[in-house]
């Protein structure tokens, strides 16, 4: 009981506390990308910018825009972090598991769908056109990822038998990597991971060329760094979820003698995928609605299908 | 310990429930059932049956109150509203609401306690599903697969 509390604590702590630096890597990484030098100003190289950025968030004034649902706006951004806290908390970091959860993947999918109200919300309550614009894209983005990452997941419980994270590592550690058996079930979810944080090139809901800012547009203050906060442990929960899934999570070199080095193994396999987020964007032009709504129910519902019979196939073998 | 969050998200549930149906304004009123559907679902966890639990997040909270909420947000509001109530609706509703209730009455008096769950893993929930109850199972996918496809043919016609 004690133990579970202090796993809680300490995976709660750790999502908020690496946000502000995964903000500065993730600016300075984009800036290297794009070939100029990122934040530089505040402290040595910039690296105290999320420190200024906090500041600025904290003491900004706080607007509530006049012809608003007042009720709906103040509670949207809470479904971003809440959500995602949720989520956090059944996701087992080597030794470390705050929730053990027979069925924990799962409800990682139910925080995910229940994350999408904070945009779609946002965007319906701030009473501004580009901001609704955005919560419609947001409830049909959801109604197109969803689908296809579903059946990507399904496929994955197929050939590992269980909903148990812990139950999934063990089957790798003795059958080998999830990434050998299922890399069509990677590709899609890696795909519809990035859709779901709604992140470039699928960050249509945000759209900053076309929609000023999408959902958060009439955000200021607090609520608004609310949002980023959810977005970017959703990044950490998902890219230790992928880990987990199809590239063993905590098992490696010496690991089963020395459980503190399964943590470090998983939180770097994880740190690799946070990084492929931040290169993507780097990378792809932003997709079209339509583009993206295509690609994903003409190309990835169909392939996500026939994976499963692949899963079925493979579970029946290796048993 | 259980027994004390079945009976506080149970409770939730149905002031959420009733302030979803008050409400005036139909999108919050749609989000005060999403928090009706989730603390179902924690009634769920609470009685044992985190699967069904989970699954009920996902399908009624995820899937169809996004589905609610975007058909409510294409429409125009105002209009609806300006509409006169018939009484011929509202007093259908009165009579089918009145059934429920009584349902509810009726069964609540068979039971009396907190419900023990056995099944409470996709597994438990799965062998029965594919062995005892295949055929049924069988054919309700058949008549949704028969309601898709007829909506499908619906919604082209009217084009």
């Amino acid at each position: 009981m004690i133990d579970n509390f202090l796993s809680l604590l300490f995976i709660v702590l750790l999502m908020l506390v690496a946000v502000p630096p995964i903000t500065y890597l993730e600016r300075k990484v984009l800036g290297h990308m794009q070939q100029r030098p990122g934040p530089m100003v505040v402290g040595p190289h910039g690296i105290l910018q999320p420190i200024a950025d906090a500041i600025k968030l904290i003491f900004k004034e706080d607007v509530i825009p006049k012809g608003s649902d007042k009720f709906l706006f103040i509670v949207a951004p809470s479904f971003s972090v809440f959500s995602a806290l949720l989520a956090a908390s059944v996701v087992p970091i080597g030794f470390i598991n705050a929730v053990p959860m027979k069925s924990g993947l799962l409800f990682v999918m139910a925080m995910s769908a229940i994350s999408i109200y904070a945009l779609f919300l946002a965007g319906y309550s701030s009473n501004d056109k580009y901001s609704f614009l955005a919560g419609m894209r947001a409830a049909a983005q959801v109604l197109g990822y969803e689908l296809p990452m579903g059946f990507a997941l399904m496929a994955a419980v197929i050939l590992f038998g269980s909903f148990d994270f812990n139950e999934i590592v063990k089957w790798q550690q003795s059958h080998g990597w999830g990434i050998l058996y299922q890399p069509i079930a990677f590709l899609i979810f890696l795909v519809m991971m990035i859709a779901e944080i709604g992140r470039p090139p699928f960050d249509l809901p945000e759209g900053e060329s076309e929609l000023v800012g999408g959902f958060h547009t009439e955000y200021s203050g607090m609520r608004f760094a609310a949002f980023f906060f959810g977005e970017y442990i959703n990044i950490i929960v998902l890219s230790l979820v992928v880990s987990l899934l199809f590239f063993g999570g905590w098992s490696g070199p010496f690991a089963k003698e020395y459980p503190i080095l399964g943590v470090l193994y998983h939180l770097l396999k994880a740190s690799f995928f946070v990084f492929l987020s931040f290169w993507l964007r780097a990378t792809f032009p932003r997709y079209r609605f339509d583009q993206m709504l295509g690609i994903m129910w003409k190309v990835f519902l169909p392939l996500s299908i026939l994976n499963i019979f692949i899963a079925a196939a493979e579970a029946l073998l290796v048993g | 310990m259980n027994d004390v969050f079945f009976y506080l998200f149970g409770f939730l549930s149905v002031v959420l429930a009733l302030l979803a149906v008050t409400q005036r304004n139909v999108i919050r009123g749609g989000v005060f059932l999403l928090g009706s559907f989730v603390s179902l679902g924690a009634v769920y966890f609470a009685s044992g049956a985190e699967f069904i639990g989970i699954v009920q997040v996902i399908v009624y909270g995820g899937a169809i109150i996004v589905l609610y909420l975007f058909a409510l947000m294409t429409m125009d509001l105002k209009k609806i509203r300006e509409q006169p109530l018939s009484l011929g609706f509202v007093s259908l509703g009165g009579f089918l609401s009145g059934i429920l209730f009584l349902l509810i009455v009726y069964g609540l008096a068979n039971l009396g306690r907190v419900p023990k769950v056995e099944i409470s893993g996709a597994r438990e929930l799965a062998s029965p599903l594919f062995y005892k109850f295949l055929l049924p199972f069988e054919v309700i996918s058949v008549l949704l697969l028969v309601a898709t496809i007829g909506a499908v043919a619906v919604g082209r016609r009217e084009k």
